[in-house]
């Protein structure tokens, strides 16, 4: 460790694995709030501290500390759940997290506004089905997202599988996580070690993809680490694996991107795990561990340069690539409604607007999951566009489970395309991140959005929207046909140009525009969009043929308009 | 006091006299430091010693068991007075008395207060259960008057002078004068009592020419000190929620403005607050009533406009229940008379009611002499002082949880916090006078550790306490016990605490938000918890502080002797001696309402 090194490296080489001074932090009566080094500690264990940012001022001025409270996001590979546990999550939501819960845009379910005296019963509660929150955040791998892939059952299986064993393989080995949430023993004797981490983990968070084409849903190219299911007869055969994706920049600041996972080569799937663990050892010795604004892989392989990452990656896991194989996408969102698998199961995609599950006192999304999970017999299964899967409906069941689930709004129809396709990050008040609106304006916006498309005859233009309360790009917002990428309160960047299937970085088109100006322009925009398109075109590819922005040459033009 | 500089030239003290002095000085009152003056005066005229001493005069004792100060000030007056007129008095608060004395004693006057549900006040209770304890003394000699202080709206009225009054006739002594029991508005018959006590003393005691000189001008030291009837036109500097819109109770921090040469006090300290009634209160009384605000009424002796009256110098909000028993004739109806006759049930009525809720229930006439007598005099309301001079030497800082009920159909606010947090505009003035409170200050010694035990605005003194500690550098541990009933809506001041223990001097914190958890638990259950700690901090010194309601005091009382016992591995009887020499060693400190 050097002198230059970021600070959170010392805390993390201080926390003794991952135990920092959680536990005096959690008992610590005084304050909602953990010690600075154990928030970035907790991290770890699946949780954040976080705050309610419209009620700073006024609690300081009552002699009030900030009202604090934690989220926690759990790790569920793939996003599949039983109906068991999913009556538990929501149960724990209802209980001891402020009456919600989040599906997120990485398969999971996270809870917000846990108060600190809680976060122990919340991890034991889902710890008794069987889910933990290890890695939820952190500088480790996260949750590994998976194509839900309902209709090929016995390849969702296989691939659904690996991602299960992709993250089990890169969990963190300490147990600190039991020690200090579940069992409270600290095991006698041996020195703990992190066979892949090491004493100070990655330099940074780091996201795997696992996609099933012709399906985008998970994004693949926009995470660290990408394996995209290669299937002949509906077996898999292997992967092409892709790495150096990554969402986030920083406003102004051209050496910071999103930028596109580059093909390292095609793997058979039992080089799966040793390819994983080698791109990740990779990067935990190269990664920059000076500034966590560049520390991503992706800034790795561009210092490193793509050939001698590749080659590196393939030393460590003893293979060799072979030439990736053809693949082809065609979406990056959900279908929903029924459609029927290969073993004639059904599956039911419900629409959950932003994800946002809130316990209403009237019929709502929460309490008619909780309906459906209380008599399915399947499976449940959250997309990685925050939306759920009723998986394995037999053919007797579907009637009850779409007459429940229209009874509580969970279907999409009724619901444009526009607003389906749509994402939103949580930003403000919680998120300390977020510089404006995201998820409390998202419906608002898709109102006025609608309402201008109208106008220009255009019914439900199928666009990929999608909207952050800042540029850390949590709502993968580069990757979507147009984005808004919040600047200052009130004030967004307008992006243009993805390609509706997750493979095209949008680029920058008018900077820190207001409400007015933003609309002005969408306006604009739509009305050529619906004299000039051509017939099948989606608005990504119109905007760049009609010369609007430019394709992208290097992933720092994000920043030029 | 603040005490003048010494001038090195004209001081007949040198500088380690006069620091002397000055130390002796710094914690009397006016009233004491006029006795002082007049005593050394004697002392001075006093040589050469005489040949042959004049017959001894026959010490008289007044005694005040006294939680508001108004006890102590009227056995103060009537010291002086004593004093003027060459009785041997002295005036001492029953905690600083030995009680064995008693029984050597001719001549004792008590003057004491009721507290809570007819509890003695703090610090009488060292006294008061001497006398009653089975083995007290006989007390054959003792020759004694009791004046008692209460408050007729509570069911135990004047209780502890009663018992006083009872309980040393039955070990023997004889009554100079009849109990006399005073409410509220006790001045002027506090007053009376008091002629007809020094008349009688005077009569029948030896007195000789005093050895104390009287000093014209000194009792009354100009300018004249600001008690309750010449109190400081203090002005609001700021009035701030420190609760959230979602808690139960809406508590303010209120900061008035003093000027600290005319306003000293003590952390511990209470301010007591002349306010002002509701002018739309005013207005819908005299509406309801077909009243004219012009009328003019007496009350003792003055004259007023009943507007005034009823504004400024009656009492309208806490409903009495001899405002209720006098007013149930008025009104026509069975019901209420029969509400009257039930004390139980008038108590149960009259604590969430005011007396518009009485006339708006029960209409009557009257006419406007009539209802100022029916009135009880308008009282200031006392207020556990929130800060302490060395950090904040020109503000008084006070924690009002504003009283809002809406029981009788129409909002009510109380008289005096709807004054102090909701009529009062920043930048005007409010009467105030400091309630001295010797009991509920911090230790002496800095380095001795604290316990600080409070509940909802029961925790204002340690903010001024912890003020003080600071401002000081004291070094001793303190420790704060506090409940309330949610962590994130009312957890009163909780940046100065962080603030505190960041600084290193707040060493320990334990909290008890009642509607937290499932189930309700309050510092009391915290201290049963806590009892081996809590025995340890008592074994090395620490001052143990209560302070909020007197249910609350109780329980944790009760807590206290538990959790002494179990730490100590004692029976209850051996815990409860430990907690009485607590309380006799001045270590045990409370402050109950």
């Amino acid at each position: 460790m050097t002198a230059t090194t970021h600070p959170n490296e010392g805390i993390k080489l201080r926390s003794n694995f991952l135990r920092g001074t959680l536990r005096e932090s959690l008992v610590d009566e005084l304050t909602g709030a953990m010690s600075p080094e154990d928030t970035q500690i907790s991290k770890f264990h699946g949780f954040y501290q976080q705050d309610d940012r419209d009620q700073r001022q006024t609690r300081r001025d009552r002699f009030l500390e900030p009202d604090y409270a934690f989220m926690l996001r759990a790790r569920l590979p793939g996003g599949v759940c039983t109906p068991t546990q999913w009556l538990a999550i929501d149960g724990i939501g209802r209980e001891l997290a402020a009456g919600s819960l989040r599906l997120t845009t990485r398969q999971s379910f996270q809870y917000h506004g846990i108060l600190k005296h809680r976060l122990e019963a919340v991890i034991r509660g889902i710890n008794q089905v069987m889910i933990d929150s290890i890695g939820g955040c952190g500088d480790v791998n996260r949750n590994v997202v998976c194509n839900p892939n309902p209709i090929e059952s016995s390849l969702h299986q296989e691939v659904h599988a690996w991602a299960q064993r992709i993250s089990e393989h890169l969990l963190p080995r300490t147990r600190a996580y039991h020690e200090l949430w579940l069992d409270g023993e600290r095991v006698a004797g041996g020195e703990e070690v992190e066979p892949i981490y090491g004493p100070t983990y990655l330099p940074r968070k780091f996201k795997t993809a696992v996609a099933v084409p012709p399906h985008n849903d998970v994004d693949v190219y926009a995470n660290d680490l990408g394996f995209i299911a290669i299937a002949k007869a509906g077996r898999l055969v292997g992967f092409n694996v892709v790495a150096g994706g990554g969402m986030g920049a920083t406003h102004g600041d051209p050496t910071t991107f999103p930028r596109l996972a580059d093909p390292l080569g095609f793997i058979a799937p039992d080089q799966t795990l040793a390819v994983a663990e080698a791109v990740v050892t990779t990067q935990r010795d190269f990664g920059d561990r000076v500034s966590r604004q560049h520390a991503r892989l992706k800034y790795t392989i561009e210092r490193m340069g793509l050939a001698a990452f590749r080659d590196e990656v393939a030393r460590r896991a003893g293979i060799r690539f072979a030439r990736p194989r053809r693949v082809r996408f065609t979406d990056q969102g959900d279908r929903y409604g029924w459609v029927k698998g290969v073993d004639d199961h059904w599956h039911l995609t419900l629409y959950i607007e932003n994800g946002r599950l809130v316990d209403t006192p009237r019929q709502g999304p929460m309490a008619g999951l909780r309906e459906i999970a209380r008599i399915h017999h399947g499976d449940l299964r959250i997309t990685p566009n925050q939306n759920l899967v009723v998986a394995r409906v037999p053919e007797a069941q579907r009637a009850d489970i779409e007459h429940l689930a229209r009874d509580h709004g969970l279907l999409a129809e009724g619901h444009s395309m526009l607003r389906r396709q749509g994402i939103a990050c949580v930003a403000l008040p919680t998120c300390p991140l977020a510089m404006a609106e995201a998820e409390r304006y998202f419906p608002d916006l898709l109102d006025q959005i609608e309402r201008l498309a109208k106008r220009h005859g255009l019914e439900d233009p199928g666009l990929v929207v999608r909207m952050t309360g800042c540029p850390n790009g949590c709502a993968r917002p580069y990757l979507a046909e147009l984005a808004l990428i919040g600047k200052g309160p009130g004030r967004y960047n307008l992006m243009l140009g993805g390609d509706g299937i997750g493979t095209r970085l949008n680029h920058l088109f008018r900077e820190n525009l207001d409400e007015a100006g933003l609309l002005a322009e969408i306006d604009q925009l739509l009305g050529r969009y619906a004299a000039e398109r051509h017939a099948d075109e989606g608005f990504g590819d119109f905007v760049i043929r009609a010369g609007l922005v430019r394709p992208m040459a290097r992933p720092s033009e994000t920043h030029d308009a | 006091m603040a005490l003048p500089q010494r001038n090195p030239v004209t001081s007949p003290f040198d500088e380690p006299q006069w620091r002397a002095v000055q130390s002796l000085l710094e914690d009397l009152s006016p009233a004491q430091m006029a006795w002082v003056s007049g005593y050394l005066a004697g002392l001075a005229r006093v040589e050469p010693a005489p040949a042959a001493e004049p017959p001894a005069a026959e010490p008289i004792t007044i005694l005040y068991g006294s939680q508001t100060g108004n006890a102590k000030s009227v056995a103060e007056r009537l010291g002086a007075r004593a004093l003027e007129q060459g009785l041997a008095a002295s005036v001492l608060g029953m905690a600083d008395y030995h009680p064995r004395k008693l029984a050597k004693e001719r001549w004792v006057l008590l003057v004491v207060s009721t507290h809570g549900e007819g509890e003695p006040p703090e610090n009488a209770h060292a006294l008061h259960s001497f006398v009653h304890d089975a083995q007290a003394p006989r007390l054959e000699r003792l020759r004694y008057a009791v004046l008692a202080l209460g408050d007729s709206s509570y069911e135990h009225f004047c209780r502890t002078g009663q018992e006083f009054d009872q309980r040393l006739a039955d070990l023997g002594a004889q009554r100079l004068m009849p109990l006399q029991c005073c409410d509220l508005d006790f001045q002027a018959e506090a007053k009376r009592w008091s002629d007809g006590a020094l008349e009688r003393l005077s009569e029948l005691t030896t007195r000789r020419a005093s050895n104390v000189v009287a000093l014209p001008g000194l009792y009354r030291p100009a300018p004249r000190a600001h008690d309750r009837d010449n109190p400081f036109a203090a002005t609001l500097l700021e009035n701030r929620q420190i609760t959230t819109a979602d808690a139960i109770a809406d508590v303010r921090h209120l900061a008035l403005e003093i000027d600290p040469r005319a306003v000293r006090f003590q952390p511990g300290d209470a301010l007591g607050v002349w306010f002002r009634n509701d002018p739309n209160l005013v207005a819908v009384l005299l509406d309801q009533l077909g009243l004219d605000g012009d009328s003019p009424v007496r009350l003792d002796d003055e004259e007023s406009s009943l507007h005034q009256a009823l504004s400024e110098r009656l009492e309208l909000t806490r409903l009495h229940p001899k405002t209720l028993s006098g007013w149930a004739p008025r009104a026509s109806g069975p019901d209420l008379a029969e509400l009257a006759a039930d004390g139980a049930r008038v108590r149960d009525w009259i604590a969430t009611r005011q007396f518009i809720d009485l006339v708006t229930a029960y209409p009557a006439a009257i006419e406007a002499q009539d209802l100022a007598a029916l009135l009880p005099p308008l009282t200031p309301r006392l207020y556990s002082i929130a800060s302490s001079q060395a950090a904040f030497e020109d503000e008084v800082h006070l924690t009002v949880s504003l009283v809002r009920s809406a029981t009788a159909g129409a909002e009510r606010l109380g008289g005096a916090t709807g004054f102090l947090c909701e009529r009062l505009a920043r930048g005007a003035s409010v009467g105030v006078y400091v309630v001295e409170n010797p009991g509920f200050r911090l230790p002496e010694d800095g380095s001795t550790p604290v316990i600080l035990i409070g509940a909802g605005t029961g925790v204002a003194p340690y903010r001024a306490f912890l003020q003080q500690r600071a401002a000081h550098g004291d070094s001793g541990r303190n420790w704060l016990i506090f409940g309330n009933r949610h962590f994130r809506r009312d957890f009163l001041y909780q940046l100065d605490w962080l603030g505190h223990r960041d600084a290193g001097r707040l060493n320990r914190v334990s909290l008890a938000f009642s509607r937290d958890g499932a189930e309700r638990r309050y510092v009391q259950h915290r201290l049963r918890d806590e009892g081996t700690e809590l025995y340890r901090w008592l074994e090395e010194g620490a001052h143990l502080y209560v302070c909020g309601g007197t249910a609350m005091g109780q329980a944790v009382h009760a807590a206290l002797l538990e959790a002494i016992a179990a730490a100590a591995g004692r029976d209850a009887a051996a815990a409860s001696d430990y907690v009485d020499n607590l309380r006799h060693d001045g270590r045990y400190h409370r402050d109950l309402y």
